[in-house]
């Protein structure tokens, strides 16, 4: 068990290593000369742009760029924005709260619908709530979520006036973001915790219980829940880390001041530096939660770790 | 957030053709089974509608879809205009219409650059192993450790905004995703019998490949396709709403919703028409995608 968490860990280091270097290459797929590009629309000479290009370093071999790229990146120097001309880890810094704030509360809404809709369709399985739940989640899984969001603002907001549409200086805020990623995320967490809980269900030691003479629901709820719960929480720590990652969209939508929303505006500026220093952070933060939920499982689960 | 229906499939897919002796195993009724179940015939009735809608429709509707016209702004369905007019007062049923024609393309380039792609990396990463096996796991992993969104969305940022950009991403986006399912499929196919049966009889690798693995890992793979399909339909329309696929004036059905988005509360069938058309797509090609998968995997056929 812990020879497969320590595996695991190992793993994280090279994917990371990786991970940067596909951030790092990514700039070459940019059109056009770097340097010129940041001189777009004024009249600059030619030994002026070279002074430049010395400057930033751009004219030293590709491996070299990247150490350095990496080095100043552990160090905590992502670089400085093109368009505010602060240095992108205080702006990612900055914002990445308000990220992670949407992420934990996205994710809370979304177990909570989805747990129980998945409990219910379970419970109920190819009776008439199953199959309403089970469309339910089929059509919530094919909603384009910036229409949802669109959706809920025009509903809630404009026509009830209840809950404010953009920003986030009140708690109020927060609703219906996270209501918006919570519906959607809830259909896969349901339909997982329907599968998994059917599973289980079928299993021996269930049917010993009832056997027992046990009440379906102590069944249900004590002995089945508890074993179906791993892959679930597995799938909402996925889930999560998805999130973290910035759920860009729904950020935008409802102008929320989150790691997201500063990416998108930062490729529209074409801010080369921010974009990059957000891919980096936020792919890492996503490797690294993926990879520690993966150990977390194959802690929980000892069947895993004999693979 | 987007992620396709196959997520929590693939590890299954891994199985399929488990109960298939032989080279090949013909598969008669594969529609007829398909639309045996309620949602696959739901699911068949909207792709073909969408079909349709897209092959004849931009024929048949008069409108322009980029007609501006000032003093038709932001009108409700009415006789004229079926589906209203949005910002510009432009017909919204004419931008639905030829709109559809680039949302079948954005996934049809999509899935089809992943399936050229990433299907043979997969097969040359499962059949040969070893190094090869290294060197492509690598890469793929690498590339499915990025977010799912994120990955379309970095590629974008580098190559700039523009459809045909924004499809490219989404198709280098989907190449990990098929080259992960081949590769596994290859593998567990590889391991049977017959497989080295046939190498002990001599043929040449290319033989073995295309005669006995090939239409073996057929089934997922057609499963996939169809579930990428709806899910690189919502990453485009995704990125086309922030601005950074589709420019206008294109029809495409995402960026519909940019222009609508102002005018919330006055015209709301501007943002929500092309929202439900979207939607209707995506839902469609997923009931497909699952009476394929619920048809194609044995597993379940012998419950």
């Amino acid at each position: 068990m812990v020879r497969y968490a320590v595996r695991r860990l190992v793993l994280l280091i090279p994917t990371l290593l990786g991970v940067s270097i596909a951030v790092f290459l990514l700039r070459g797929l940019i059109p056009g000369d770097p340097v010129e590009l940041m001189f777009f629309g004024q009249s600059v000479d030619q030994e002026t742009i070279e002074i430049v290009r010395r400057d930033l370093g751009l004219d030293r071999p590709l491996p070299e760029q990247y150490l350095k790229f990496l080095l100043r990146a552990l160090q905590g120097d992502l670089g400085t924005s093109i368009q505010s001309g602060l240095p992108v880890t205080q702006e990612i810094l900055n914002r990445y709260p308000a990220t992670l704030y949407l992420a934990i509360s996205g994710t809370l809404v979304a177990i909570v619908l989805g747990v129980s809709a998945g409990v219910v369709a379970a419970i109920f399985r190819d009776r008439l709530w199953d199959t309403l739940i089970m469309a339910a989640t089929t059509v919530g899984q094919s909603m384009p979520s910036f229409w949802l969001g669109l959706l809920l603002i025009s509903l809630v907001s404009v026509r009830w006036g209840i809950l404010p549409v953009m920003g986030s200086d009140s708690p109020r805020h927060l609703i219906l973001p996270a209501l918006t990623i919570g519906l959607i995320t809830s259909a896969l967490i349901a339909r997982m915790t329907r599968s998994t809980l059917l599973e289980v269900l079928n299993e021996d030691y269930v049917r010993t219980a009832r056997a027992k003479g046990l009440r379906e629901m102590r069944v249900v709820l004590g002995h089945a829940m508890r074993n179906a719960a791993l892959p679930v929480v597995t799938i909402v720590g996925l889930q999560f880390g998805n999130l973290l990652a910035g759920a860009f969209i729904v950020e935008v939508v409802f102008s929320w001041p989150g790691v997201g929303e500063m990416a998108v505006t930062a490729i529209n500026q074409r801010d080369y530096p921010v974009i990059q220093g957000i891919l980096l952070v936020v792919s890492s933060s996503y490797v690294i939660v993926n990879t520690a939920i993966d150990v977390l499982y194959g802690v929980l689960d000892p069947r895993v770790a004999y693979d | 957030m987007h992620h396709s229906m196959s997520d929590v499939v693939s590890a299954d897919q891994i199985r399929l053709g488990q109960g298939t002796p032989g080279p090949k195993r013909r598969r008669p009724g594969l529609l007829r089974q398909v639309l045996g179940k309620g949602s696959g015939r739901i699911g068949m009735t909207i792709v073909v509608i969408l079909v349709l809608v897209a092959a004849v429709g931009p024929a048949i509707v008069p409108a322009d879809p980029y007609q501006m016209a000032v003093g038709e702004r932001l009108r409700p369905p009415s006789s004229a205009h079926w589906f209203g007019t949005d910002e510009f007062g432009r017909d919204i049923l004419a931008r639905i219409v030829h709109g559809s024609r680039i949302t079948l393309f954005i996934g049809l380039i999509s899935v089809a650059i992943g399936l050229a792609v990433g299907t043979p990396l997969g097969l040359l990463a499962g059949y040969f192993g070893r190094r090869v096996d290294l060197v492509i796991s690598v890469v793929t992993d690498i590339m499915l450790a990025f977010p799912n969104f994120l990955l379309a969305l970095a590629i974008v940022s580098a190559l700039g905004p523009s459809l045909r950009n924004a499809m490219i991403a989404v198709g280098i986006r989907t190449v990990p995703l098929f080259t992960r399912l081949v590769r596994a499929s290859t593998i567990a196919v590889r391991e049977r019998e017959f497989v080295t049966a046939a190498r002990a009889a001599g043929p040449r690798n290319v033989r073995i490949l295309s005669r006995h693995i090939a239409p073996n890992i057929v089934a997922p793979i057609i499963v996939l396709a169809s579930l990428e399909f709806p899910a690189a339909v919502l990453v485009a329309a995704g990125l086309s709403f922030l601005g950074l696929g589709a420019q206008p004036p294109s029809p495409e059905w995402g960026s519909m919703l940019v222009g609508g988005r102002l005018y919330l509360r006055s015209a709301p069938w501007a943002i929500n028409v092309p929202g439900i058309a979207i939607m209707i797509t995506v839902l469609g090609f997923n009931l497909l995608g699952n009476a394929l998968r619920d048809t194609l995997d044995p597993r379940l056929r012998q419950k």
